[in-house]
């Protein structure tokens, strides 16, 4: 079967070359990666995005969350390391470690990290023709070896946020895709299979 | 797997290729050359489009009917002399009475050296193979689809109304040399005898394959440094990546595919 099948064009980026986008992504672009509250980031810059601290029962609550590493995926079939959440058809998992600093009341640190995996699906985030994205959807989060089952539910339900955070601002653009080597008209995909990104189309 | 795998079936190629030959433009050449007893300075331009794209395994494309239009400019020049023999007016002498013998003064014709200029525009269609060649030029990829050999140029139909029309620009040039009118048919026949279908074959043929020789196509042209996206809010600088190797083949499954495999970074 020819890859381009019904469509003239065909662009497929492997989950090796999605992981070096992300690295080249998040090394421009570190903020995207590290939120804190005015206690740890007092104004947004290149490297932290700031954010309110939450209001809870008037206590002062001050932190940072950073991942680290920088998020990788593994496109569907996955592999042994995606396990905890494997992806199924036309998804990709993500997977980061999220590292947090809280401080409550101006008490002592409390430092953590959370291996966590994200069972995601790619979306058109801008359909032009020649100079669409795509995006990145969140739709679970799995966080490993943390009890009782309900207590990683509540956690799952923040990371979730905090990950759709993150990975809202990802977009490849359809240039890229096809390595400048056409302006796509999208007409199917992007679909997640085979351990690649892929999109059909025309050329422009 | 590459990173990056693009794949344009003959449909898409075909777009690439026509593409390529707007931006090759219009190519200029000239130059001289003798022509037995004439001189043929020659000036010409020339651009390519249209031809069907047909992919073939492993790295070839061939286009069919690519169709070279050219725009020839010819000046012949040559001594008139060459072809039509200088001759002298004969002397009439009278007698008149009372004063003697009166002549007339004795008058040579020397045909001078005439320049014929020709004009001609035409089309030709070739097939050609084209391989593709992936390259690192200075801080851009580039895949240029190169020609193999030169192919044949069917210039016959070309070359004879070349000559009719050196025929008719020749005989309007005549037209105005002295004494040249008992002269003039027999002259415009001598000059296109003397160069004949051959010759104008012979002077077209090689012009034209110099614009064929070595011709190259760029079909894809990207900086080594590939902009993922530009800088944005003053907080976002542009994402870049480095595109740090690039392969162009054709594949054939259930039809024929051109392939660009790209290596990031």
């Amino acid at each position: 079967m020819s890859l381009t099948q019904g469509e003239h064009i065909f662009g497929g980026v492997h989950e090796t070359g999605i992981n070096d986008l992300l690295r080249a992504f998040f090394t421009a672009r570190p903020r995207y990666l590290r939120y804190g509250t005015p206690a740890f980031v007092p104004a947004t810059t290149v490297m932290a995005t700031s954010v309110p601290a939450p209001s809870f029962f008037g206590l002062n609550i001050q932190f940072q969350i950073w991942c680290d590493p920088i998020p990788s995926v593994d496109i569907t079939p996955g592999g042994a390391g995606s396990a905890p959440l494997m992806p199924g058809t036309n998804e990709f998992t993500v997977k980061t470690n999220l590292n947090f600093t809280v401080v409550i009341n101006n008490g002592p640190p409390i430092t953590g990290s959370l291996a966590v995996f994200a069972l995601c699906r790619p979306f058109v985030a801008v359909s032009t023709p020649g100079t669409g994205q795509i995006g990145i959807t969140v739709i679970r989060v799995e966080i490993v070896d943390i009890t009782p089952n309900w207590l990683e539910s509540v956690v799952e339900g923040l990371v979730l946020g905090i990950l759709q955070t993150v990975l809202a601002t990802v977009r490849f653009p359809f240039n890229t895709i096809t390595a400048g080597a056409f302006g796509l008209i999208l007409l199917v995909g992007p679909t997640a299979e085979t351990d690649q990104i892929k999109v059909r189309g025309n050329a422009l | 797997m590459p990173d990056i795998l693009v794949a344009a079936d003959e449909a898409a190629a075909t777009e690439l290729l026509h593409d390529a030959e707007t931006t090759l433009g219009t190519l200029s050449r000239s130059g001289s050359r003798s022509l037995g007893p004439f001189n043929v300075s020659w000036s010409a331009s020339a651009f390519l489009a249209g031809g069907a794209v047909d992919l073939i395994v492993p790295n070839v494309i061939r286009i069919s009917n690519c169709e070279l239009h050219y725009n020839l400019h010819f000046a012949f020049s040559f001594d008139l002399s060459n072809i039509i023999p200088d001759f002298c007016l004969p002397q009439i002498c009278v007698h008149i009475p009372f004063i003697g013998n009166v002549c007339t003064p004795r008058i040579c014709v020397n045909w001078p050296t005439i320049t014929i200029p020709v004009n001609f525009s035409d089309v030709v269609r070739f097939t050609a193979d084209f391989t593709l060649n992936a390259h690192l030029s200075g801080s851009n990829w580039l895949i240029d689809a190169v020609i193999v050999g030169i192919p044949n140029l069917q210039i016959s139909v070309a070359a004879a109304a070349i000559l009719a029309a050196l025929g008719v620009a020749a005989g309007a040039i005549l037209l105005g040399i002295p004494f040249i009118g008992p002269f003039l048919a027999g002259a415009v026949v001598a000059i296109t005898a003397a160069i004949g279908i051959a010759g104008i074959t012979g002077l077209l043929g090689p012009i034209l394959s110099l614009f064929v020789s070595g011709l190259s196509f760029n079909i894809y042209r990207q900086p080594r440094v590939f902009n993922v996206l530009p800088a944005s809010l003053p907080l976002d600088p542009a994402v870049n990546i480095n595109l740090n190797s690039i392969a162009a083949s054709v594949s054939h499954t259930n039809e024929d595919e051109l392939l660009i495999a790209v290596e990031i970074s």
